[in-house]
């Protein structure tokens, strides 16, 4: 495994820059995914990208129910709570796909 | 300003996604200060990754109602993928630019959030207020 995994920016992906194409296919990726509609699990696939592990914050949510983790400009510290599990559910499936990461 | 906009008093902003750097997370951050608190009645966001992966709603929106990209970098994944899909963009903003020097104190993460995100923050959500209201003032909306 990498030392360190590394992030892909979803809209120069979906822009079909090559490098960021490139990074994507040379590497096993984790996506996260705020809502069911997975923008960057299917645009990782599209590219032609290997999803290794996908992660979704809303079913996070859902095993939460009647948390108040915030909006979208500032977390509760609920909110920072689920931010630490959905961060150690990526580690995992990082760790479980091996190799280098992206996400 | 194409004469068959929506005569609905809405811009719409679509920023960068910026995963990798510094300039997304303000640019997502000013985007959420102006829907929140500067101009609430004014704006709506687009999502840009589902704007760009074909989501005809937004895409729809883009065409209709004029729109104000705020990229991260030189990039411009917004203003070009905007143009693209959705039409001429009304305004196109770039944190770097506006932002200037600031960035190098500011972080990629809201949990390492710092007095120069937030510097930055301001600095960029009011510039996007004004463009609203220029916008606005014009009759553009």
């Amino acid at each position: 495994m990498a030392d360190r995994p590394d992030k892909v920016c979803l809209a120069l992906l979906v822009s079909g820059d090559e490098a960021a194409v490139a990074r994507v296919r040379s590497h096993q990726c984790v996506t996260i995914d705020g809502c069911g509609k997975a923008c960057a699990q299917k645009n990782v696939e599209i590219a032609g990208g290997n999803v290794a592990g996908a992660v979704q914050v809303a079913r996070t949510l859902t095993k939460h129910r009647g948390v108040q983790p915030g909006d979208g400009s500032e977390l509760t510290e609920e909110g920072w709570q689920m931010a630490r599990e959905i961060a150690e559910a990526v580690v995992d499936e990082a760790a479980a796909a091996g190799g280098e990461q992206v996400a | 300003m194409a004469a068959d906009m929506n005569k609905t008093v809405k811009v719409g902003i679509i920023s960068c996604s910026g995963e990798e750097m510094a300039e997304g997370t303000i640019s997502r951050s000013a985007v959420r200060r102006v829907l929140e608190v500067l101009r609430p009645h004014d704006a709506v966001t687009l999502c840009l990754p589902l704007f760009l992966a074909g989501n005809e709603g937004e895409r729809n929106f883009a065409r209709t109602h004029p729109t104000i990209t705020v990229d991260g970098c030189d990039k411009l994944c917004a203003r070009l993928g905007t143009e693209k899909h959705g039409g001429p963009v009304a305004r196109s903003l770039v944190v770097s630019e506006i932002v200037g020097d600031g960035i190098a104190g500011c972080s990629r993460s809201l949990r390492t959030h710092t007095a120069a995100d937030e510097q930055a923050i301001a600095l960029v959500a009011d510039r996007i207020a004004v463009e609203i209201d220029s916008l606005l003032e014009a009759g553009d909306a």
